[in-house]
């Protein structure tokens, strides 16, 4: 007797391709149709998870695009506490696809957000759209004026020139405000603002809102980069607190992550330039039985990281991965010593041994 | 007997040394100035090592006091000439005018700059731990806002690419100043030493060093500057 599961291969039966399996042998990426190459500009954007995308990507030696380099001056560790290089540029993690769309609207000058500015109780000032990019926040409304104006328009240089855009869904959650319905990644007050109930709201995206963003998003990309790819993935960290009234956390994070893995299933089947890839399976599937996890059972371990690069590596690159190891410390010291710090540097020793001769 | 004063540190410390030459502070507590005795290149400057002003220092009693002016030269090497990448950055005290060409570095990055620098540097905390008495620690001078002043100076130099046009504007210099004083400021108070500002009057509303408080070259300044933070010093007693 026949039917259409006889025709179907190893990966579609469950018993094959997890149960028997070793956990690292498991591999639920199906038809990857899209090839990253050494030279392919690839720059990534969204929630936590993006993070180590964005640091193997690095490490493996493809052309992770930063569009929003830190000055040389700046030591490695300098930039990392100041988020330089964590993602293509200084926007720090986008949690939903309302801040990646508004995010772009306001590069483009689409978009003016009525909040500006928020004060934080230490005294420095707080971009309400990236609260916590660098410790101790900006001197004044000034300099976070000016650094905010400088970092869009990398913000649009990124997305004028970037080949592939890799993006981690995280949320559906968000803080809104109600004049113009700006979405922030943290609730105001939390870092700087204050929280006006008659300003700003909670709001749950529904898969609808997910999909236009992401549609919206991809009809402005392609716009302005009509050769423009993206890959989207979902992060698999659960959420660390819910504002869903009467609602567990764990309900919540199920909730926001079945939308966002709904959403990013349609748009990628609609798109032909959407490629979906599958870590947020490889990451909560049962089939590792929760070893992918740390302790806190919410923060990813460096094994399932890898577990997922592997396959990303393996699927969506060219990469021989026979002659490559993944390395996840990608951190180069940088050479600071410009002509100018040398110039400097040779004119205060002489002044400095002038003044000594002279006593 | 009077409070016993030793003042122990870089060039910085040459205009305190030619102030006290210069006037008559004889009814006054003494005041020695010694300065980091270093070997580079076969040559030797200074004449006091750090082994042996520790050891000198930790013989004062508790109400003496010892000044430093060690660490605070960063933002000259940093930021007297333009980096081939051109930064501006704006402080507090001061905003800056747009500049298409330079990158806007965040004040807080170029403070840590030097944080992270300075923090390698053992040997505030190893003085510290020598002396018993009270420790204070010198801001540098401020810098000098006329450009074409400090090229003038440093034209001398064989090979110099010092020039009105290399250096950076007078603005930036003074923020990248700023960043380090209040860098090495919070450090100071971390390693339990009291950080001493340049004298208000040697400073213009705008925050650069006076004029008649020039030495002659692009970083230090003179006997008169020296002059005024004796007498700062001397007011901590």
């Amino acid at each position: 007797m026949s039917h259409p599961y006889k025709k179907l291969p190893p990966k579609a039966f469950w018993r094959k391709s997890i149960s028997s399996l070793q956990t690292e042998q498991v591999d639920p990426v199906g038809c990857f149709g899209l090839q990253i190459e050494k030279e392919t500009k690839v720059a990534t954007a969204g929630s936590c998870f993006a993070q180590h995308i964005a640091r193997h990507l690095q490490s493996s030696g493809f052309n992770y695009y930063v569009a929003e380099e830190a000055h040389p001056l700046l030591p490695a560790a300098v930039q990392k506490e100041f988020n330089y290089g964590t993602f293509s540029a200084r926007y720090g993690n986008l949690y939903t696809s309302r801040q990646l769309l508004q995010l772009f609207k306001r590069a483009f000058s689409m978009f003016k957000p009525c909040e500006q500015v928020w004060l934080h109780s230490d005294g420095s000032f707080r971009d309400p759209f990236r609260p916590n990019i660098q410790p101790g926040g900006f001197i004044s409304e000034e300099e976070l004026y000016f650094e905010q104006q400088q970092h869009l328009r990398f913000v649009k240089e990124m997305f004028m020139n970037l080949d592939v855009f890799v993006f981690t869904l995280g949320l559906t959650e968000c803080w809104k405000d109600k004049r113009d319905g700006a979405v922030f990644p943290l609730c105001p007050g939390v870092e700087g603002g204050e929280f006006d109930e008659a300003k700003f709201e909670f709001y749950n995206q529904t898969v609808t809102d997910v999909i236009d963003d992401l549609n919206e998003f991809n009809i402005l990309l392609l716009d302005v980069n009509p050769n423009a790819k993206i890959i989207l993935t979902v992060s698999p960290v659960p959420l660390m607190a819910t504002a869903e009234q009467e609602t567990h956390v764990l309900c919540a994070t199920t909730y926001s992550k079945s939308v966002l893995r709904v959403a990013a299933d349609t748009v990628s089947k609609k798109n032909s330039n959407i490629h979906y890839f599958p870590s947020y399976e490889i990451i909560t599937g049962n089939y590792n039985r929760g070893s992918y996890y740390a302790d806190d059972l919410r923060n990813v371990v460096e094994e399932g990281v890898s577990h997922v690069m592997r396959l990303f590596l393996k699927h969506a690159t060219t990469l021989d991965l026979n002659h490559h190891e993944i390395c996840s410390k990608g951190e180069v010291e940088i050479d600071i010593e410009d002509g100018a710090i040398k110039a400097a540097r040779e004119l205060v020793e002489v002044e400095c041994d002038e003044e000594l001769l002279d006593r | 007997m009077g409070t016993k004063i030793l003042i122990f540190g870089d060039s910085h410390t040459k205009s305190l040394k030619l102030a006290l030459e210069d006037d008559n502070y004889c009814d006054e507590s003494p005041i020695e100035i010694r300065w980091i005795k270093v070997e580079k290149k076969g040559k030797t400057t200074g004449n006091l090592s750090l082994e042996d002003f520790q050891k000198k220092a930790s013989q004062l009693n508790s109400n003496d006091m010892v000044v430093i002016s060690i660490l605070g030269t960063g933002h000259n090497i940093l930021g007297l000439v333009r980096h081939s990448m051109p930064y501006t950055l704006f402080s507090r005290q001061s905003q800056i005018l747009p500049d298409n060409e330079a990158l806007v570095l965040p004040y807080a990055a170029m403070k840590q700059i030097f944080k992270e620098q300075m923090k390698k540097n053992k040997t505030i905390s190893s003085i510290r731990k020598a002396v018993k008495c009270r420790l204070y620690h010198l801001a540098t001078p401020p810098p000098k806002e006329c450009n074409g002043f400090i090229a003038d100076q440093t034209s001398k130099y064989r090979n110099n690419i010092v020039t009105e046009q290399t250096l950076n504007a007078p603005l930036t210099r003074l923020n990248i100043w700023r960043a380090e004083m209040e860098a090495l400021e919070e450090l100071c108070e971390e390693w339990g030493v009291t950080f001493v500002n340049p004298p208000t009057e040697t400073i213009t509303d705008k925050g650069f060093l006076r004029q008649e408080f020039y030495n002659k070259d692009a970083t230090h300044a003179n006997h008169l500057y020296g002059h005024r933070v004796i007498s700062k010093i001397r007011g901590l007693r």
